[in-house]
């Protein structure tokens, strides 16, 4: 990875940018609930917090912008770069091969990073908010499937930011249009659920919201929806090398 | 005139070879059927519940029978039109053969025609986004007469009024509703060309969205709510937006089948094409003082 990719894609405004919208939206679809809790007079049930926090993460709003959100930071950066004529100065330091990998991964991890990072701090703010106000687990057994769904909850959010920064990144290449960073995840998630939903709904491997909220038996206690995700990122990673290699062929 | 008929048609198709790999052009189509997808789901999971079928013209019928999807379907052409007036690289020589009036009849035949293939994709992509669950015979389907007989119909928002089921058939309603469309958006679209000649690129959009707001702000549900209309001024207000409102024009069930004072489907006609005439005479009009700025000539 090159420190400049890493310094660009990692700072800190990505970090409130995604903590912030996820925070916003989350409140958004759970106002009535919200509501709800802040008009009650009794405590709330122990690991209310967490459960509302993994429904909330696997709400339809949140997933609907996750795609658009996971490619702010660096999906548009190969096309910025080349439009700019910033390439041509790069690839005469480094080898181009080493550029465009730097940027397959750093894209990737950008894209995970906004994402589980912005989970994170949906989990904290509600700790904040609700956790006072829950009863508390001394007279009751501990129960902690919660946060082990939330552990993997938090690791597919990861991956499907991964993926969905790493699809904008091969598709703005290949269509040489820095809009289509942004928009060609949100296609393609929508695309997936119409092929799921309207034509072979046996083919849930290829559904965006199996991903998050997994209906079906994935193996691996749900663990390889994680690694099914990851072969896709490379999938697409490998695709960006290959079309960014032919771009650059000239340079 | 054959020369100039010519010359018209050939500025008109000279803009369809950017179509050609063109990314706004693919999202723009990619868009609408995520759209028609999202608009027909409500249908689809009905008749999926219900375990009925629908003609394969319905959901096209039920969703672009509705205004909102009529204006949500619309705003995707800001998109299609962003480069509006089309000034290319080929656009100096067109003037410099024929004049201003038949460059720009040249755009308005292009933006008729490309207007004509979005609307048919819309179509096409309803038709095969509800395929498995459709027949094509020219009668009204099981999954209609519940929506359109029951109260469900009205729980979940959709069109299916009992007079579009009782004065036409679903092949004809199609053919309506699309015309309909279509008169609309060239409206719409025609608009924005004016503007954008006249006042530029932000202009035009303004239009669009001002054009837009208009026939969202006059919809007679939102009036009585707003001004808690009693129901004898409710049908009045209704038939007077009816009639002054051209979204609610370009709304198939707003139209008088004999039952009441709202416009007909012809008398709705006549009125687009005129204002469409009428925008067509103001865009050659402001296109004579319309001042060219072609790439590299910038000083």
């Amino acid at each position: 990875m090159l420190r400049y990719d890493t310094r660009r894609a990692f700072s800190f405004r990505w970090l409130y940018l995604g903590s912030f919208c996820i925070v916003i939206l989350a409140c958004i679809s759970r106002l009535d609930v919200i509501r709800e809790v802040w008009e009650t007079v009794e405590l709330l049930e122990p690991g209310w917090t967490m459960s509302f926090v993994i429904e909330t993460l696997c709400g339809e709003i949140l997933l609907f912008i996750l795609p658009v959100l996971s490619t702010l930071p660096f999906s548009s950066s190969f096309i910025d770069e080349w439009k700019a004529g910033m390439t041509r100065q790069a690839v005469s330091r480094i080898e181009k091969r080493t550029y465009l990998r730097s940027k397959a991964i750093v894209t990737a991890l950008s894209g995970g990073f906004i994402l589980s990072v912005g989970s994170l701090c949906l989990l904290i703010v509600s700790m904040v908010v609700f956790l006072p106000i829950e009863q508390s687990v001394t007279d009751t057994v501990m129960d902690n499937k919660p946060v082990q769904s939330y552990i993997a909850l938090f690791a597919r959010y990861f991956v499907c930011g991964a993926l969905w920064a790493e699809t904008g990144l091969f598709f703005s290449t290949l269509f040489n249009h820095r809009f289509l960073a942004w928009l060609s995840p949100f296609m393609i998630y929508y695309l997936l659920i119409i092929f799921h939903e309207r034509y072979f709904e046996w083919c849930f491997v290829l559904y965006p919201k199996e991903w998050l909220i997994p209906e079906r038996q994935w193996g691996f206690d749900n663990w390889s929806i994680c690694l099914w995700l990851l072969a896709l990122t490379a999938l697409a990673g490998w695709g960006f090398i290959k079309v960014g290699e032919r771009r650059l062929a000239s340079v | 005139m054959f020369k100039k008929l010519r010359m018209v048609m050939e500025a008109a198709f000279y803009n369809f070879r950017f179509w050609k790999g063109n990314a706004r052009i693919m999202a723009v189509f990619i868009l609408s059927f995520i759209l028609c997808f999202l608009l027909t789901d409500k249908i689809v999971v009905f008749a999926k519940a219900h375990e009925t079928t629908m003609q394969l013209m319905e959901a096209f019928i039920w969703t672009f029978g509705d205004s909102n999807s009529i204006l949500l379907s619309s705003l995707l052409l800001l998109l299609l039109y962003a480069d509006m007036p089309f000034i290319t690289g080929a656009t100096p020589f067109f003037l410099v053969r024929a004049s201003r009036k038949t460059w720009v009849l040249g755009q308005l035949v292009y933006i008729i025609l490309s207007t004509g293939i979005y609307l048919l994709f819309t179509l096409i992509s309803t038709c095969l986004l509800c395929a498995p669950y459709s027949f094509t015979k020219n009668i009204w389907s099981q999954t209609a007469a519940i929506l359109a007989y029951s109260e469900e119909g009205k729980a979940l928002v959709l069109p299916a009024s009992v007079k579009t089921l009782e004065m036409s058939r679903p092949y004809q309603s199609m053919m309506s509703i699309f015309m309909l469309m279509m008169l609309y958006v060239l409206t719409m679209v025609f608009i924005m060309m004016v503007f954008n000649i006249w006042k530029g690129t932000v202009a035009g959009v303004l239009s669009v969205l001002v054009f837009s707001s208009y026939g969202v702000l006059l919809n007679p549900e939102h009036l009585q709510k707003l001004l808690k209309l009693p129901e004898e001024f409710y049908y009045k207000a209704k038939v007077f937006i009816g009639w002054i409102s051209p979204l609610n024009h370009a709304t198939y069930y707003m139209h008088n089948f004999g039952y009441d004072k709202l416009p007909t489907l012809r008398q709705t006609v006549f009125i687009f094409i005129g204002s469409i005439v009428f925008l067509t005479l103001l865009t050659m009009r402001v296109t004579k003082k319309f001042s060219f700025v072609f790439r590299g000539t910038e000083s």
